[in-house]
């Protein structure tokens, strides 16, 4: 056995091109549908559990796999916003509280929720260094974030402007980092968090700027009267909130009015989580509220039919390469038919060179197996990243 | 040098000893037939003849590759023709040294692993432990020491002959069939391959047996045994 071992060892090292192609394809081969199969139940497992502990999500009718995504995952995607009463009207109801989530800007490639402290409460939060947002202009980022921007409790962040070229859009904020938070691998970590007002601000819903009153240059202010004063686009308009502007910052209209895109409400029991729900389902018109829980099932159950066509498919493939794996077993045989035949006329059996060949093809599919099994184990460590960055 | 003799002479042991052989391929109409041949202990004989008269066909029956359907093989007293076939690679192995005219070298063994190939290929050959220094003494003896980590690939037509001779020599078989061990050489090393052939067989007082083409190298045998002549006898 130690003999045939050596010779096939030698075989395949020397022919090592074509042993190495056979050795990947089979490990391929061996991985994709086991790697699959753990990046599914990975991501099944993730999303459950991050739905699962969000008991409603109250949001505009429309796609409640959107509302839900874009709440439990801060997906950029637009979706149809609901105004800011209505978490004050859930709450009125007595059943439990509110959280609003702003989540539609983005600054460097990660999302900014709007939000409240009770967020951090909820989700179990809490900095790595430094502390919560405590101002409107101020936020908290995930421990994602902070790794790869290179960024930590006293640097700053601006937001991105939603295009280039429209002026009158939203402007980019400047805004103070004043913390950073513990590593949770949720899509939190991922995020950058501000109080829900600071979202408003960047919409342009609440600005600051001069002091109006102490501007007298007549290219600034085009009219004053005893109530109104109307300024030109010269006024300068602050892009950063510091102690010194904080009070020049304000918001036009009733903040109530201001847009969200979700709420995150939690009911004190399930039997305040079922009333709610029948009381909306009855008698609400624009709004749903929906359980999360039952919206990522429906979606994994999409997946699993997704997964179960990608397995017949690598059952194809595999039979597919193990034909390939056959013929070039067949045709290399065929080569060495010479000497395979010397070996017999010098002395050994046929059972002996059946011993040699079944040596290199089980050394091949070892290797290929503990490839596959290195393939796996490196996944392991990408695995959260991937689900975040492709699946959820 | 007796051109037609097929028997040993007087004063050497017997060998091999072949009776009324008839060998017959299928579906082929040509037929070996040997009434008597006797090869001695520690004879050099050559076996000449046309192509197609069965010199190579006579290697392989004594070797046991080929089993006769009729007659009598006897290599050191012992019939082959009832041998099993784990006897025959035995005796293959452990008896009979092979050297044959394309080497027959393993491409993906260097020289070293080549020579001691038959000590990994039946397991009633021992270990190769200790057969390093043997091998290694063979192609020191035969002028290709520096060799023993190259690859066939890179040995020329004339190293790699005496790598296959080394082969057939590492286990002092006390047989050496030898299948036109020169026909793909160039005239020196067609000479000095006979002649590296010729001494290890008195070296090991082995038997040497050897198809040839080239008759101007008959000079060192001790005896040739010419199949168009024995054709022709067979037909009487």
């Amino acid at each position: 056995m130690k003999d045939s071992i050596y010779l096939a060892y030698r075989y395949l090292t020397y022919n090592r091109v074509r042993s190495l192609v056979l050795t990947f394809s089979v490990a391929i081969i061996i991985f994709l549908p086991v790697g699959l199969k753990r990046l599914i139940s990975e991501s099944e497992d993730q999303m459950l559990s991050r739905a699962n502990s969000t008991p409603l999500i109250a949001g505009k009718k429309g796609s409640p796999t959107d509302l839900v995504i874009n709440t439990l995952y801060f997906q950029q995607e637009k979706i149809e916003t609901l105004t800011m009463d209505y978490a004050a009207i859930l709450d009125e109801t007595g059943f439990g509280y509110s959280i609003p989530v702003m989540s539609s800007y983005s600054a460097r490639g990660f999302p900014i929720v709007g939000t409240s402290l009770d967020y951090f409460d909820f989700r179990n939060l809490s900095p790595e260094s430094g502390r919560l947002f405590g101002v409107v202009g101020e936020c908290v980022i995930g421990f994602n974030v902070a790794r790869r921007l290179d960024l930590q409790a006293g640097d700053s962040l601006i937001s991105s402007p939603e295009s280039f070229f429209d002026f009158a859009g939203v402007y980019p904020l400047k805004m103070d980092i004043v913390g950073v938070l513990d590593h949770s691998n949720t899509p939190d970590d991922d995020a950058i968090f501000v109080d829900v007002k600071t979202t408003w601000i960047i919409m342009g819903l609440g600005h600051g700027h001069q002091d109006l009153v102490q501007v007298y240059d007549p290219t600034i202010v085009l009219e004053r009267s005893d109530s109104t004063v109307t300024a030109g686009a010269k006024l300068f308009m602050y892009n950063q909130i510091d102690p010194e502007n904080l009070d020049e910052f304000h918001f036009h209209g009733d903040i109530n009015s201001y847009p969200i895109t979700s709420i995150i409400f939690i009911p004190e029991n399930q039997k305040a989580s079922a009333l709610l729900r029948g009381r909306i389902e009855s008698g609400e018109i624009d709004n749903q509220l929906v359980v999360p829980t039952l919206v990522v099932d429906n979606l994994l159950q999409s997946i699993f039919r997704i997964k179960q066509i990608f397995n017949s498919v690598f059952v194809i493939v595999g039979l597919a390469v193990s034909l390939i794996f056959g013929l070039v077993i067949a045709l290399s045989l065929r080569l060495r038919k010479d000497e395979l035949y010397t070996m017999f006329t010098i002395g050994s059996g046929k059972r002996k060179i059946a011993q040699i060949i079944g040596m290199e093809l089980l050394l091949l599919v070892v290797i290929s197996a503990l490839i596959s099994g290195i393939m796996y184990f490196i996944t392991g460590f990408f695995i959260d990243e991937f689900i975040n960055a492709f699946i959820i | 040098m007796d051109l037609k003799s097929l028997k040993k002479p007087e004063n050497c042991e017997s060998l091999i000893q072949v009776t009324n052989l008839k060998f017959q391929y299928p579906r082929s109409t040509f037929e070996l037939h040997i009434p008597e041949l006797q090869i001695g202990d520690g004879e050099k004989v050559a076996v000449i003849g046309p192509s197609g008269s069965g010199k190579t066909t006579l290697l392989n029956i004594l070797s046991g590759i080929i089993v006769a359907e009729t007659g009598q093989v006897e290599f050191n007293g012992q019939q082959i023709n009832t041998m099993s076939d784990s006897e025959l690679r035995n005796l293959r192995v452990k008896q009979i040294g092979f050297v044959f005219q394309d080497f027959k070298l393993l491409e993906y063994l260097n020289v070293y692993d080549n020579i001691l190939l038959p000590y990994r290929i039946n397991s009633s050959m021992p270990g190769v432990s200790g057969r390093g220094s043997k091998a290694r003494e063979l192609c020191e003896h035969l002028g290709v020491g520096d060799k023993l980590s190259k690859y066939p690939k890179h040995l020329s037509h004339g190293e790699k002959q005496r790598i296959a001779i080394s082969r057939a020599l590492i286990n002092d078989p006390p047989l050496v069939l030898a299948d036109e061990p020169t026909g793909n050489l160039d005239p020196d090393n067609k000479a000095l391959i006979l002649e590296i052939l010729f001494k290890m067989s008195d070296a090991n007082n082995s038997t040497l047996i050897t198809v040839t083409h080239d008759h101007e190298l008959l000079d060192g045998f001790d005896r040739i045994i010419d199949f168009a002549d024995f054709q022709k006898r067979a037909a009487l």
